[in-house]
């Protein structure tokens, strides 16, 4: 009699199991069986780890979400190119994908595309991003495939399910990995004026939860920040002969005016100063050249004009929402790098080759102009400074 | 294993007292030593330092894994051994009550009297498919109870006590939120573990002692040191409180032998002054619980009911007593433990929803205004805690309101199985074998049991 029992609970929990295998692998929510899909954002931090290991590219680009919706390599690069870049992570987690990259088994990793969009490491643990799946890092399961016997990967498969029905001719994620539609917050879908307030009431708002920052001085804040995640990276490429490119990314006018509000614009500039200092520390002895391409400027593409306003059927050229910019103005980014037109100034230029303040200040001249020919844009962003839960 | 056992076999032989005594003495501080040295010798460089003003420091010591429980199993078969309570055991036999791995790591602290007898058994080497069966239920439920209860409130616990030297972020809510979670994690982790240990041993036909018996359903601390860790209360009562008088010598070395016992309760959990201030407090607990009870008893002359309001009471008093003392054993330092109980009780200002912001116009708060703040339940950790509520809840329906699986083990021991009963069997088999799928498919990532730090 017990024997029956027993042979009855093997077999139900192997049934079981093996079920959501089969489930799991006919949908593949991770794209693991084939080199494009349908993705969720949650589930792209393991696709991508196991994605390098499995294609060894000559060049990747690491970045946050801004460059996971919108940075492909043009032309023949693609072949050697993946973009590791993830939705959510900070400089901490950027240094342990360039670590992955570098000294996965079959690493052909010549050069890096690295995002220093903020080089501060945070300050505790519980600051620390968590998207970033470290299961799948250097070593992956003996066999990835097993974690499709897992429970979250059945939810994964549905979620999988319903967006591919939505979007059935759409691809997610593209074989160099980018996210081909860009579905952070997931408010895009009602048009990009309720994208832009969705994203700027949470940023700025009440519901962000965080209160506004106090002033402060460059003295002290370099005394918060520490940058062994930058220097990390740069001794890694030092030592394994990798050549690095960074690179700020930009952000709209708006997102300017939204850090002056919060009294955070100053951190830009304090970013930026640390980022110089560091790397020409790290420059000594360095046998590869390394430029850091700031993008963080306020010019023709970054002063586009976006309202709450607008009408829902508008999508605007260069940005989804004020601080993601569309596939256009990656595709120029990316082009810029990977030729090297950082002395194209219209967008960019050479952070160690330029005055960092004087340029700071030109910037902020620019600001100044804009808000005073955009006086209504500036009143918005006040109106969403000032909501509360209810009223937004 | 070899020095242990070859002690024993001198100690259990008829050789003359002073002797023994000596080779006993010997046997139990070489056993200390090893524990002292390996757990606790950085500690007291430490404190040296401190007192000193000395900067000595010792390499990095590496502590053999389950040093705490192989140590005590084996001072009790020496302390035995001397007092003739032992048998001549095989040696192979003593090697393997040792070692014995379902327990090995964490416990159940196991005894030779209930361990070597059955080793000796020769049934227990066959195969047994009801063994087997109720093995596997039981490892389900221990299985169940770490992986889905306990590892999800670690999520709400863990948060709370990394960000306490952040001042201001925990909030009230926040502080209770972590305290709770953590005394249910605290709980279905190590009794999981205790689960699963009994449900490994029971598969091979070996019957562990029971380690947990619903402790936070106990309505007194004293109860509850029946019900918690009931293998190492038993080893310190047995082999420490009695053997320093116990309760022979009066009232009031009982309560200094008791504080004592609790005092070392706490160190053998770790070298830091957070355990010593837990093994404290639980101490004074006790002293006050046996105070209270004598006062009660014999000078109020108020005899204990069992009403519902009385028996509710209590078990609200006692377990809000043992969350406040889990809050030392949890931190990572006393500064972070006091900071957290200070908020608990209202220290750090309570944060209310930003809703209610409108209420503060209609009651009048501006007497209390820096006591009441509107950043949310949470405050600044809001994104962990959200959920915390129901997942505290869940865990508390099934700390009161359900059995435990002791009851369960001997329910299931009692019944008797046949064809016209098989019906009930194999719908509970059909349970928990999708339970034990379900948990298998949880299963993400490396998760260890608390308890492999003791």
């Amino acid at each position: 009699m017990y024997k029956k029992l027993i042979v009855t609970f093997l077999f139900i929990t192997t049934s079981l199991l093996f079920l959501i295998y089969i489930i799991n692998m006919l949908i593949d929510p991770y794209v693991l069986s084939s080199s494009t899909g349908h993705i969720s954002n949650q589930e792209i931090r393991i696709t991508k780890p196991i994605k390098v290991l499995e294609n060894s590219p000559q060049k990747v680009l690491i970045g946050n979400s801004r460059n996971n919706y919108s940075s492909d390599l043009i032309g023949e690069e693609h072949s050697n190119f993946y973009n590791l870049s993830l939705s959510g992570i900070g400089i901490n987690e950027i240094a342990k994908l360039f670590y992955h990259a570098v000294y996965s088994n079959n690493s052909n990793l010549k050069l890096a595309y690295i995002s220093l969009d903020s080089v501060c490491d945070p300050k505790d643990s519980l600051h620390e991003s968590k998207f970033i799946d470290e299961r799948f890092l250097i070593k992956p399961n003996n066999n990835t495939y097993s974690i499709l016997f897992n429970k979250y990967a059945l939810y994964t498969s549905y979620d999988t399910l319903i967006l591919s029905i939505e979007n059935a001719t759409k691809g997610f994620l593209n074989e160099v990995g980018r996210q081909t539609i860009f579905n952070e917050g997931d408010y895009l879908a009602k048009g990009a004026a309720h994208a832009l307030r969705k994203k700027e009431e949470i940023t700025i708002g009440a519901k962000s939860n965080k209160k506004p920052a106090q002033s402060i001085i460059f003295e002290d804040y370099i005394k918060t920040c520490e940058t062994k995640s930058l220097v990390k990276i740069l001794d890694i490429a030092k030592k394994e002969n990798i050549q690095l490119t960074f690179f700020i990314n930009p952000v709209n006018v708006r997102y300017w005016e939204i850090q002056r509000q919060k009294n955070s614009l100053q951190h830009y500039l304090f970013n930026k100063i640390i980022i110089k200092k560091t790397i020409d520390a790290s420059l000594i002895g360095a046998k590869n050249p390394i430029k850091v391409i700031d993008f963080r400027k306020l010019n023709k593409f970054t002063l586009e004009r976006l309202s709450y306003h607008d009408a829902a059927d508008l999508y605007y050229e260069y940005w989804y929402e004020s601080s993601h910019f569309t596939n256009k103005f990656g595709e120029m980014i990316t082009n810029v790098l990977q030729h090297d037109e950082y002395n194209n100034t219209a967008i960019s230029s050479n952070l160690l080759d330029i005055d960092i303040e004087a340029d700071f200040k030109q910037q902020l001249n620019s600001l100044k102009n804009w808000r005073l020919n955009n006086t209504d844009l500036v009143r918005e962003i006040e109106q969403a400074k000032n909501c509360t839960q209810n009223s937004c | 294993m070899i020095f242990n056992y070859s002690f024993g076999v001198i100690l259990s032989s008829k050789n003359n007292f002073i002797f023994k005594k000596g080779i006993l003495l010997i046997g139990i501080g070489l056993n200390l030593a090893l524990l002292g040295y390996f757990k606790y010798a950085n500690f007291f460089v430490e404190q040296l330092n401190l007192v000193i003003g000395t900067s000595y420091n010792l390499e990095n010591i590496i502590l053999p894994l389950a040093i705490s429980f192989f140590t005590f199993q084996q001072i009790s078969y020496l302390v035995d051994a001397y007092r003739h309570e032992t048998r001549e055991y095989n040696f192979l036999h003593y090697c393997l009550f040792v070692t014995f791995f379902p327990q090995l790591i964490a416990g159940p602290i196991v005894h030779h009297k209930e361990m070597l007898p059955q080793f000796a058994n020769n049934d227990i080497y066959k195969a047994n498919s009801k063994n087997l069966s109720i093995g596997l239920l039981i490892f389900t439920i221990g299985l169940f109870k770490k992986v889905i209860i306990a590892d999800n409130l670690a999520l709400f616990a863990n948060p709370v006590f990394a960000s306490l030297d952040n001042s201001g972020a925990i909030t009230f809510f926040s502080a209770w939120s972590g305290a709770l979670a953590y005394s249910f994690q605290l709980y279905f982790d190590f009794s999981g573990y205790s689960d699963m240990a009994i449900g490994i041993a029971y598969m091979f036909g070996i019957k562990l002692p029971m380690n947990f018996y619903s402790p936070y359903k106990s309505t007194s601390i004293i109860e509850f040191w029946r019900r918690w860790h009931i293998t190492l209360s038993r080893f310190l009562r047995d082999y420490l409180y009695i053997t320093m008088g116990g309760s022979r010598k009066g009232a009031y070395r009982r309560y200094v032998n008791l504080f004592v016992t609790m005092l070392i309760g706490g160190i053998w959990h770790g070298a830091g002054w957070t355990f010593i201030i837990w093994g404290g407090l639980h101490g004074v607990y006790l002293i006050i619980n046996h105070s209270w009870r004598h006062t009660r008893v014999y000078i109020l002359k108020w005899a204990p009911s069992a009403s519902l309001i009385e028996v509710l009471l209590s078990t609200i008093v006692t377990f809000v007593a043992v969350t406040i003392a889990w809050v030392y054993f949890r931190a990572e330092s006393l500064a972070d433990a006091n900071s957290l109980l200070s908020t608990m009780f209202g220290g750090n200002g309570i944060s209310l929803p930003m809703s209610f912001i409108k209420y503060s116009e209609l009651v009048n708060f501006n007497s209390a205004v820096s006591f009441f703040s509107f950043n949310g339940v949470y405050g600044d950790l809001i994104y962990q805690l959200e959920s915390s509520l129901s997942w505290i809840i869940i865990a508390g329906l099934f700390v009161f309101l359900t059995p435990n699986s002791i009851q369960i083990l001997q329910y299931i021991e009692t019944k008797k199985l046949s064809k016209s009963n098989a019906l009930p069997s194999y719908a509970l088999t059909i349970l928990v074998a999708t339970i034990f799928a379900f948990v298998l498919s949880n299963l993400m990532k490396v998760s260890d049991f608390l308890y492999f730090n003791f």
